[in-house]
Parts: structure tokens; C-alpha cells; sequence
């Protein structure tokens, strides 16, 4: 008798996916929490980035973000388990949150094979990991061909981010290797990566718009036009900053059409402040 | 949850120690006071691996129990100045805490003002901006709440205002921001607080605190020290008295920390007498774990690791004006070589700084156009490998620097910081020093002239009408950035008059005002 492999797939609300994307496509999401004092948010779930951002910017404290619980995890894998045969479930990176740990700990009591990947990435990032594991579930793939495919892209997805400022990324801690751009006297707009996971300086400029210039410029550097490409773009309510780096998008030949818009949510959000912009790509 | 009781303690300073460990290393890398030797985040580990060894050995049945096993344990491991301090604020934490039956927010309150008054007793000169500060700021802060309340919301506010505290310790002690941290025993409280916060609510890891990052010190300089010896040991006795003791000591070095009951006592010090010390100690009692390090050393050997961590590209920039040179080093110089217009460093004046540091491969900014030449020449004269930006302003400077990687070789470097200098217009006000005609009319002598590539662009007796001249025939659509310097002379009154002409004008630039300090120009300007 032949198995019919049936494969559920799994991330953190971190990839910063619309609720409705979830639904579209099959994908069980484990919310993170965001709080403020003593308001605690599952995040997309109970707040909106819209809403987070006028929270952050109203409130004199920051918000702190807590990882899903062991339990949160189990109770999702145990129901997928029933109608499933392989779980696999893509995170953001273990370097900035213990999201992954609940998830390994969970994993261990399911009576199904359940493969937690670090995606190293994190927001738009990890969203190009988790959509290609879609399209390749979609196609039919097999478990151990989709996780190949993940597995592959991990390391070669590139996000660069600008930030209005480095201070929530500083006081949440995670402003990994690019602490050498904190304190320099000049106002700058940092551009920043993850590298092995963290935090990372990319280059400095002065000004958003030349910022954006500049990722725009490292993207028609790296993708070839002519090939298939994955773009996303996100912003953390800076909404007329994303126009600005679509128009840039345009100019250097990128097809809208191929390029994804996302929101940066809560969770991300508590770390990347008001005023951020993202730009991830990949391409195989 | 509102109450912890006595089952959940092992977990408790299991999580705490855990938390330490992993932030071991960081928080050595932060140790620069009082002695920087590199060791506070491995004396906290020691420290509480002791409570939480002590504590595995009993069957802590009562408050009582749990109390007694952390207050020995942590008196008989205390390690160091932190560990020491560590070992008094536990003690006096416990010393509220071993009457309950369960603990509560009201109680934890109770205790964190006891650990604190424990701890400033227990140290001859408190110095402030040292963990002390931050379990003071600590208590204050869980004094907020004046009723019991979820011991995760208190844990997180008190924790929250501890950060904080860590984060305003250069400001209090100038030895830390000097070096460009925070204090490392405040932030190992930090750390053993979240280890706390992260148990308390059942997480393998705590989410909210990922590494500080300890920056690197730049300047490395090896340190001479008053007193060499780190002398440490346990003292048991019958009728010790710490007090006296304590006084007893003060002469012989500094540092000094005598804690504990008068059977059993640890004593620290740093002294260049650790013989005397240990001969005072014996006629009081016998002595146990006797440590002597020297402190020298530890401190030589971290210099030299730390030189080798900045074998890196070397940057010097030649500059003048006090708030000038300070953003050149915000950005990465290591020195700089005074001069400017009318004050050319020669060659020999470049090379000397060249020298001096301990770079191997050094890239030079002459921000003048009259003396790029005599930086180049510089390359002939040294062994060291030069690059060479050929900036012509203060502003060029700053975009080149900016453009600067120091994972990337010389020659891409000096490529890219040169590609740079097109991204940044420069313009210059000063005063026409005799009467002229140009192509913006004439100049009489006095008035305020603004350049922009050493031309004359406009003139005005008004510096801010200047000002606003040179600026609006510096700005286009793709501008963003304005950066201006405030010369030696000019009040600041009067650039923030200009910025907000400018701001009105041209609604969507960002002004970055500094006092820069350099003679002969009230004003530099940078666009970009």
C-alpha cells in the first residue's frame, strides 16, 4: 500500500503574514505576545500593526514581546497530527527569540514527524521560507523535498531594513552587531541585515530616501531581472515611505506585479519602532 | 501568579544562574571599575552557582530554610567586589523573606529595600553607578506598587527600571563612559533578575533580554594600578568583628569589603600587602579559600587581547574645532591632526600621528585641498600601508566616514569613502577680509561671505541672511539632510533661528545642528 503524505505546515505570527494569507493557504500560525504594562496582545490575532503603532507611539513605555508557550505549540501540532502525517514548522531566528524552543519542546510529544527549522530570518524574511514551503506542498512535493527547499533559501534570503531610529532595537536588546552605530554623534539612517541570524550593521546613510536608494540599489545588484524572483516589501507605519520604495522598485525594472506588500506587525514592530522599511529577496 | 513558595525556589536560582551563565562573557567584556580585569560576569557565576549548590544539598522544607542555605551559600561563594555586594543583597533580601510562609509582591518589595540598606552598610564608600545604584533604583521602583499584584507584572516593571538605572550608570560614574559601557555588576543584576522573571513564568528562555553587546574599548591602554593584589578568603572565628576589622584594613588598600557574622566572615581587598593582610586575618581566626590575583596581569593580558581585536584599519582625519573632532571620533577616528585652512599640518605633522598608532594599515582624511598633498606624501615615509581620501571639507569627511567598513579591505574602502565625497555638497560662511568685486557683486571688507568649491556665492552683512542664501542655492529636489556646524563665535541662539527659516522654506529636509567649534567659519554646511 502506498502513504499518502500529507504535510502541515506551521510558523510564528513573526512572518508577519495577514490573518487571511493563513487561511488561503493551509498555514497554522502560533501567535507570539506583545505587551504594554499590563495589556498583553496575541499579535495580529488581538492587535493590528495599525493599531500597535498608535499604542507605541501613546505609551511611555515600550512594549515587550513574550515567545509562545510549549502549550501553544502542542495544541496546534496535536490537532494537525490527527489529519496529518508530517508537520513542519518554520521560525523566526533562535537569535532573537525562544520562539524555536517552545516549538522543539512541543515537537517531542507528537506522535507524527514534526521538523522545526530556524528560518534565521525574521518578518518578511521568514514569509519567503514559509511561502516557498506552500508552493512546494501545493505542487505535491514530498516532506524531505520541501524541507530541502527551505532549508536551501534559509541562507540565501537577504533582508535589508532601514530603521527611523536604532533605539527600540537597542532597548529590546537586539540590536546585536550593529551596536558600533549606536552613539555616533550624526544623525543617520542605519541599514541594517541579519547575519547568522542577528542584527547586523549593512551600510549608513543619511536620510530614509537615500537609504532606500541604497537597498534598492544592493537588490538590482543581486537579482537578475530576466529569472524568476521573490521580492517582499513591508513597512512599520511609514506607509508613504513604501510608495517612495515602490516608485524606486519601478524605476530599476522590478515588476510590481512580482513583489509582495507586507505590514510589520506587533511583535517585530516592538523592536524596529515606527518608521521602519523592509525589502527581502530571494531568488534560487 | 501571586505567590511564590518554597518549592518553587530551586527552579527559581536555577534560572538565575542559568541566565548568568550565558551572559558570562558579555558582562566581563563590561568590567571596568573599580579594577578593569575582566571578571565581574565569572565572579557572579561563582557566586551564584554557590547559593544554588548550597541550596541542592538541603530539603528546604520553610522560607526559613530556602533563607538560610542562599545567605550562606552566597557568603561562603561571593566572589569579587560583585560577587561580594551580590552576597549582601541576598542577605538582606532573606533576612525579610525568612519569616514567610510564601512570597508575595509586598514582600519582595520589603526585601528589595532591605537588600539594598544590607549592601550600602556592608561598603565603606558606596560609589555610585555600580550595581548599588541599580538595586537602589530596583526597590524604588517596586515601591510603585502599593498592593500585591501578579509577581510577573512587578517583576517586569521592577526589571524594566532596573535597565534603565543600568543604562544612566556612565552618566554617574565617569570611568564607564570613558570606556563606552555600563556598569557590568548592575547589569549581571539585570540579567539574574530576568533569570528570576523568565522562571516565574514557566519560559525555558527569557524573550526580553538578548545580549547587551558589550562594545569593545577603543582605546586599550593598559593601566597602572594603585593597588596590584586582589586578596580574598573566608575567615572563621569566634568573635570576629567586622567593623573593626573593616577599619583595620581601610589602610592597607582599597576596595575593601569585610561581610558576613562574627563566626564567619569574607574578606576583600585590593592591596599591594596581600602578606599583611593575611597575617592581620590569622591572629582573628582560621582562613579558608585564601585567593590572591594579580590584578596587573589580568590586566595586561585583556589589553593585548583586546589590541589584537583592532588590528584593524586605522583612521585619521585632520580637523580643527572641539565639537568637530568629537563626531569625527563618534564616527570611527582614532585621531586627529589639527589644522584646517589656514593652518596646513605638514607632512612630518601627519606622519607622526601615523606612527603613533598602533594601526598597520591607516587611511587619511585631509578635508582641505591644501594638504591632500602633504598626505600623500606621507605614504612615501611610512612602512604602514596608506590610503588616501582626497576630502576637501568637513562635511566630505563625515560622508566618507559613514561610508567606511572595516570588514572590507584598504582599497575598497578608500573607494568607496571616495566614490562618497559626490553625495555631499559642501558650503562655507565666513567674513571678507578686504574690499572686493566677484561675480555677486561687491564685497565690502567685514561682511559675511558664503562659498560653495572656494567660490563666493553670496554675500550679505547679515550672517543669517547669508546663511539662508547659501543654503536655498544648495538645495534641489533629491536634498535630505542639512548638517550644520556652528563655528567658534556664533551664538546658538542664531542657528536655531536659521533652522527654522529653513525648516519653513523647505518643509521635508532634516536638520542635523551641531557646535562645531572650528575657527574662521561661523558656519559649515552640509547637504545631502
Amino acid at each position: 500500500m502506498i502513504e499518502i503524505e500529507k504535510v502541515a505546515i506551521v510558523t510564528d505570527s513573526t512572518a508577519d503574514f495577514e490573518l487571511s494569507y493563513y487561511k488561503e493557504h493551509d498555514v497554522c500560525m502560533v501567535p507570539l505576545m506583545v505587551r504594554f504594562k499590563e495589556e498583553s496582545f496575541k499579535d495580529w490575532i488581538d492587535i493590528k500593526p495599525k493599531e500597535f503603532y498608535k499604542k507605541l507611539r501613546a505609551s511611555d513605555v515600550l512594549s515587550k514581546t513574550s515567545q509562545p508557550t510549549v502549550a501553544q505549540f502542542e495544541e496546534v501540532y496535536k490537532k494537525l497530527s490527527r489529519d496529518h502525517t508530517h508537520i513542519i514548522s518554520i521560525h523566526i531566528s533562535s537569535k532573537l527569540s525562544g520562539t524555536i524552543q517552545s516549538a522543539q519542546i512541543a515537537s517531542k510529544n507528537i506522535n507524527i514527524p514534526v521538523t522545526v527549522i530556524d528560518g534565521g530570518l525574521a518578518s518578511l524574511g521568514t514569509s519567503i521560507l514559509v511561502d516557498l514551503a506552500v508552493k512546494a506542498r501545493d505542487e505535491g512535493k514530498t516532506a524531505v523535498e520541501i524541507i530541502e527547499i527551505v532549508n536551501k533559501a534559509r541562507n540565501r534570503v537577504k533582508i535589508l531594513f532601514v530603521v527611523d531610529t536604532l533605539k527600540y532595537l537597542h532597548m529590546g536588546g537586539r540590536v546585536g552587531k550593529a551596536q558600533a552605530l549606536v552613539g555616533g554623534l550624526l544623525k543617520i539612517k542605519p541599514i541594517l541585515t541579519l547575519e547568522d541570524g542577528l542584527v547586523a550593521p549593512y551600510k549608513k546613510a543619511r536620510g530614509t530616501r537615500k537609504a532606500m536608494q541604497e537597498i534598492v540599489s544592493i537588490a538590482k545588484e543581486s537579482i537578475d531581472q530576466d529569472k524568476s524572483y521573490c521580492l517582499v516589501i513591508a513597512h512599520g507605519d511609514a506607509p508613504d515611505n513604501l510608495v517612495y520604495l515602490k516608485e524606486l522598485l519601478l524605476k530599476e525594472g522590478f515588476k510590481l506585479s512580482q513583489t509582495t506588500e507586507e505590514e510589520v506587525g506587533a511583535v517585530i514592530g516592538t523592536y524596529t519602532g515606527p518608521g521602519a522599511i523592509a525589502l527581502a529577496y530571494y531568488q534560487e | 501568579m501571586l505567590k511564590l513558595t518554597v518549592g518553587d525556589f530551586p527552579n527559581l536560582i536555577k534560572s538565575a544562574l542559568n541566565a548568568l551563565q550565558r551572559h558570562q562573557e558579555e558582562i566581563n567584556k563590561l568590567n571596568v571599575y573599580p579594577v578593569p580585569d575582566g571578571d565581574t560576569g565569572t565572579n557572579m557565576v561563582l557566586t551564584m552557582r554557590s547559593v544554588y549548590d548550597e541550596l541542592s544539598k538541603v530539603k528546604p522544607n520553610t522560607m526559613e530554610d530556602i533563607c538560610k542555605a542562599l545567605t550562606y551559600g552566597s557568603l561562603m561563594g561571593g566572589r569579587g567586589n560583585s560577587g561580594v555586594i551580590l552576597s549582601q543583597i541576598i542577605k538582606g533580601v532573606c533576612e525579610i523573606l525568612s519569616s514567610k510562609k510564601y512570597v508575595t509582591s509586598i514582600f519582595l518589595m520589603e526585601a528589595l529595600e532591605n537588600g539594598t540598606q544590607v549592601a550600602y552598610r556592608a561598603i565603606r564608600k558606596p560609589v555610585e553607578g555600580t550595581m548599588l545604584t541599580v538595586i537602589k533604583d530596583a526597590a524604588a521602583a517596586a515601591k510603585e506598587f502599593d498592593k500585591e499584584i501578579e509577581l510577573d507584572i512587578f517583576l517586569e516593571y521592577v526589571l524594566s527600571e532596573a535597565r534603565k538605572s543600568v543604562m544612566r550608570t556612565p552618566e554617574l560614574l565617569p570611568v564607564l563612559k570613558e570606556a563606552g559601557v555600563v556598569d557590568a555588576g548592575g547589569w549581571g543584576l539585570v540579567v539574574i533578575g530576568s533569570g528570576i522573571l523568565s522562571s516565574i513564568r514557566g519560559e525555558i528562555e527569557n524573550e526580553e533580554l538578548a545580549d547587551y553587546n558589550a562594545p569593545i574599548l577603543q582605546s586599550a591602554e593598559e593601566i597602572s594600578l594603585e593597588y596590584q593584589y586582589c586578596t580574598e578568603f573566608i575567615l572563621n572565628g569566634e568573635e570576629i568583628n567586622i567593623a573593626e576589622f573593616e577599619e583595620e584594613l581601610a589602610p592597607l588598600g582599597d576596595s575593601v569589603l569585610v561581610v558576613g557574622s562574627e563566626k564567619l566572615a569574607h574578606v576583600h581587598i585590593h592591596t599591594n600587602d596581600p602578606g599583611k593582610v593575611i597575617q592581620l586575618a590569622t591572629d582573628k581566626g582560621s582562613l579558608a579559600q585564601v585567593k590572591i590575583n594579580n590584578m596587573q596581569e589580568e590586566s595586561k593580558r585583556r589589553v593585548s587581547q583586546i589590541s589584537e581585536s583592532t588590528s584593524e584599519i586605522g583612521l585619521v582625519a585632520v580637523a580643527n574645532g572641539e565639537g568637530i573632532k568629537k563626531i569625527m571620533v563618534s564616527l570611527g577616528v582614532q585621531r586627529i591632526v589639527n589644522g584646517g585652512q589656514t593652518m596646513n599640518p605638514s607632512t612630518a605633522d601627519i606622519l607622526k600621528v601615523v606612527e603613533d598608532i598602533k594601526n598597520s594599515k591607516v587611511v587619511i582624511l585631509p578635508n582641505n585641498k591644501n594638504i591632500i598633498l602633504a598626505a600623500q606624501r606621507v605614504s612615501e615615509l611610512t612602512k604602514k600601508e596608506i590610503g588616501i581620501v582626497p576630502s576637501k571639507s568637513i562635511p566630505e569627511a563625515f560622508t566618507a566616514l559613514l561610508a567606511f567598513n572595516k570588514n572590507e579591505s584598504l582599497s575598497s574602502n578608500v573607494k568607496n569613502m571616495t566614490d562618497s565625497l559626490f553625495e555631499v555638497k559642501t558650503g562655507e560662511i565666513t567674513r571678507a577680509v578686504r574690499d572686493s568685486k566677484t561675480s555677486c557683486g561687491k564685497i565690502k571688507k567685514g561682511d559675511f561671505i558664503g562659498l560653495t568649491d572656494h567660490e563666493v556665492k553670496v554675500s550679505d552683512k547679515s550672517f543669517i541672511k547669508t546663511a539662508e542664501k547659501l543654503i536655498d542655492s544648495m538645495l534641489d529636489d533629491e536634498s535630505e539632510v542639512v548638517t550644520l556646524l556652528l563655528g567658534n563665535g556664533v551664538e546658538e541662539k542664531t542657528l536655531e533661528e536659521l533652522s527654522k527659516i529653513v525648516l519653513e522654506k523647505h518643509p521635508g529636509i532634516e536638520i542635523d545642528t551641531h557646535k562645531g567649534g572650528q575657527a574662521l567659519y561661523p558656519l559649515i554646511i552640509g547637504v545631502e
